[in-house]
């Protein structure tokens, strides 16, 4: 845990320098940030497409509502996100997340024998449909920082028999939580901006609150650089840091960030 | 400036990161990976001439569950009233024993699968032994296979009287597994700390080598613990070695085909045997006094087997050994089998067999 807090000093050290920096640019350029796709209330282009390494696929439907699907897992873990630009009030923007997946296929797959077998083989999978619906209130205060608060809730409805275990993993626990325990509320706060040159921050913080008795929250900080190469090549690097109550005890982990992402 | 910092920064969370699912405990210096227990009730032992040593593999108080991993079953996790009132039997039997020194190997402390029962603490806390080091020989955030999920699991060294100066030490990892395979394997390893008993000073070790791997990486397991309770000799000290060999002694008239081989068809778990590895325990047993002696052992091979996977069988091999450079009281060496030999039922706790033996305090 000793090292954990050292990189916890660190995010909050660097994040912190670059903030005062910000404060005194002027507003412009705002949308800079936003030719990538990011977590904040403004949603890509109309016609833009991302895709990363990692990152689903995104579409720009309209320049209000954008589509993505994570085309590598979609015949294992069907899924599709809609994320809707809908008002701006004075500073603020408005705008929602809505995410549907079925998680029965790929559970069915990992509760195996040997190795893959993230759950035992005895696992009985009901029929899941996960929902994952959030708030996005996000504000641009000038070129080096965008701030966004999100609220949302996971929640997943499970239909006939079920027996299988919580995989208690640090950043998968808290994303799977719903399935064995119908929700999973969860609060965020993200700022992102131009770092320097082409390179971009993004830091999100997001505790998400364990329903069932005797459980906590988790506490997830990610710190990431992004580096748009082009309007269409971007690498992007950093860390997450979690920490949080699971069914084994008080944890953290540290894991690494990484993508690559081509937009067109 | 501060892009160098925030540079270095970085450079720092990825190395930091490398290791995502801690499994290497050997980031962790030699005693660092040493963990310390103790209990709130203390009970001051009362100085004898003799000490009794004991050595037992509790197979993570699963008991007799048919577990996946020796074919009989299916099972992968147990619930905490299983795992506990599989301890009771077990705490029941070390009352029976009293080991003034105990070695355990496989106890669980913050497993899924033994519903993260601290073990360790619990059997301290429900015995008359009052300290012990904890020595990690499986241990993963997530061990993404068979459902296994968390595993903090390994060996430990408990005792009536005050230890100190306690280490983890290492043993080679098997070669010829994949690097994947072996990142999320067992790590083996020697647990050595000193017992002060009116005092006088015993390195009690204890160990658990590799069951599976063909290619010797048992041998040099069993090599560098030869080697280290040699440098313990050299140095004029007294220790006394027990643990888990999984390996059986010389002359054993029955070395393959073992009774409860049930994984005749599954690749991934040949059937055990010992057909060239025979004289593998023999630079132990000629160096240093072993809780039973090749000649009783010859006598019967029987009486002193401590292990089957088939809890419908009875022992059918010795896997478990006691050693020491000082004196055991003659013929005290004891495997608790049964009713008959030992005095109790030890077929439903696990599926190894405790040893026992008295020491003479010199």
């Amino acid at each position: 845990m000793k090292n954990n807090l050292i990189i916890s000093i660190i995010l909050l050290f660097t994040f912190t320098l670059k903030a005062q920096d910000s404060v005194n640019i002027k507003n412009s350029q705002k949308d800079t940030v936003l030719l990538w796709s990011n977590n904040t209330a403004k949603t890509i282009k109309k016609g833009r497409k991302e895709i990363g390494l990692f990152a689903p696929l995104k579409i720009g439907l309209k320049d209000s509502m954008e589509i993505s699907i994570h085309p590598i897992f979609f015949f294992i873990i069907p899924n599709i996100e809609l994320k809707k630009y809908w008002t701006s009030f004075g500073i603020f923007d408005l705008a929602s997340k809505h995410r549907f997946s079925y998680p029965t296929l790929l559970y069915n797959v990992i509760s195996k024998r040997g190795i893959g077998g993230l759950l035992p083989s005895t696992s009985t999978i009901p029929q899941m449909f996960k929902f994952d619906n959030s708030i996005l209130l996000g504000t641009t205060i000038n070129e080096y920082i965008t701030t966004t608060i999100n609220v949302g809730v996971d929640l997943t409805l499970s239909f006939g028999e079920s027996n299988f275990p919580d995989i208690e993993y640090h950043i998968i626990y808290p994303r799977t939580y719903s399935l064995n325990n119908l929700f999973t509320p969860y609060f965020g706060i993200n700022f992102t901006g131009k770092f320097f040159a082409n390179v971009y921050y993004e830091y999100k913080f997001t505790a998400f609150f364990m329903t069932n008795t005797n459980q906590g929250s988790i506490l997830e900080n990610k710190l990431k650089f992004q580096w748009n190469i082009s309007n269409k090549f971007a690498i992007s690097g950093g860390a997450l840091l979690t920490y949080g109550q699971y069914p084994y005890g008080q944890d953290g982990g540290l894991f690494p960030v990484f993508d690559l992402m081509y937009g067109f | 400036m501060k892009k160098i910092f925030v540079l270095l920064g970085i450079v720092i969370i990825i190395f930091q990161s490398c290791d995502p699912f801690n499994n290497i405990i050997e980031n962790d210096s030699e005693t660092d990976a040493a963990f310390y227990y103790t209990t709130d009730n203390i009970v001051t032992p009362v100085i004898k001439d003799t000490l009794t040593i004991a050595s037992w593999n509790i197979k993570f108080g699963g008991g007799r569950i048919d577990f996946f991993f020796d074919c009989y079953g299916d099972r992968v996790l147990m619930t905490k009233d299983e795992v506990i009132s599989n301890l009771k039997n077990i705490v029941d039997e070390i009352a029976m024993i009293s080991p003034d020194i105990l070695y355990l190997q496989e106890v669980d402390i913050d497993s899924k699968r033994s519903a993260y029962v601290d073990e360790l603490q619990w059997i301290l806390d429900n015995t008359n032994l009052n300290y012990a080091y904890y020595g990690s020989q499986w241990k993963s955030d997530y061990v993404p296979s068979d459902g296994i999920g968390r595993m903090n699991s390994g060996s430990a060294i408990l005792s009536k009287y005050p230890l100190k100066d306690a280490k983890r030490i290492p043993l080679p990892l098997i070669e010829e597994q994949s690097g994947i395979v072996q990142y999320f394997y067992l790590r083996r390893n020697i647990l050595r700390a000193t017992v002060t008993i009116n005092n006088k000073n015993i390195v009690a070790l204890t160990t658990h080598t590799s069951a599976y791997s063909s290619d010797g990486t048992r041998l040099k397991q069993l090599n560098q613990i030869k080697t280290e309770i040699d440098n313990i000799n050299s140095a004029g000290q007294k220790f006394i070695l027990g643990g888990d060999f999984n390996t059986i002694p010389p002359n054993s008239t029955v070395y393959e085909n073992f009774d409860d081989d049930a994984c005749k068809d599954d690749p991934d778990f040949a059937a055990q045997s010992f057909k060239d590895q025979l004289d593998y325990m023999k630079m132990f047993i000629d160096s240093y006094e072993p809780a039973i002696t090749q000649a009783n052992y010859d006598n019967d091979n029987s009486l002193y087997y401590s292990f089957t996977s088939d809890k419908k069988g009875f022992w059918n091999r010795k896997l478990d050994y006691i050693f020491t450079n000082g004196d055991f009281v003659d013929n005290s060496g004891v495997v608790i089998q049964d009713i008959n030999t030992g005095g109790m039922e030890t077929m439903p706790f696990s599926d190894h067999a405790p040893i026992t033996v008295k020491y003479i305090l010199k």
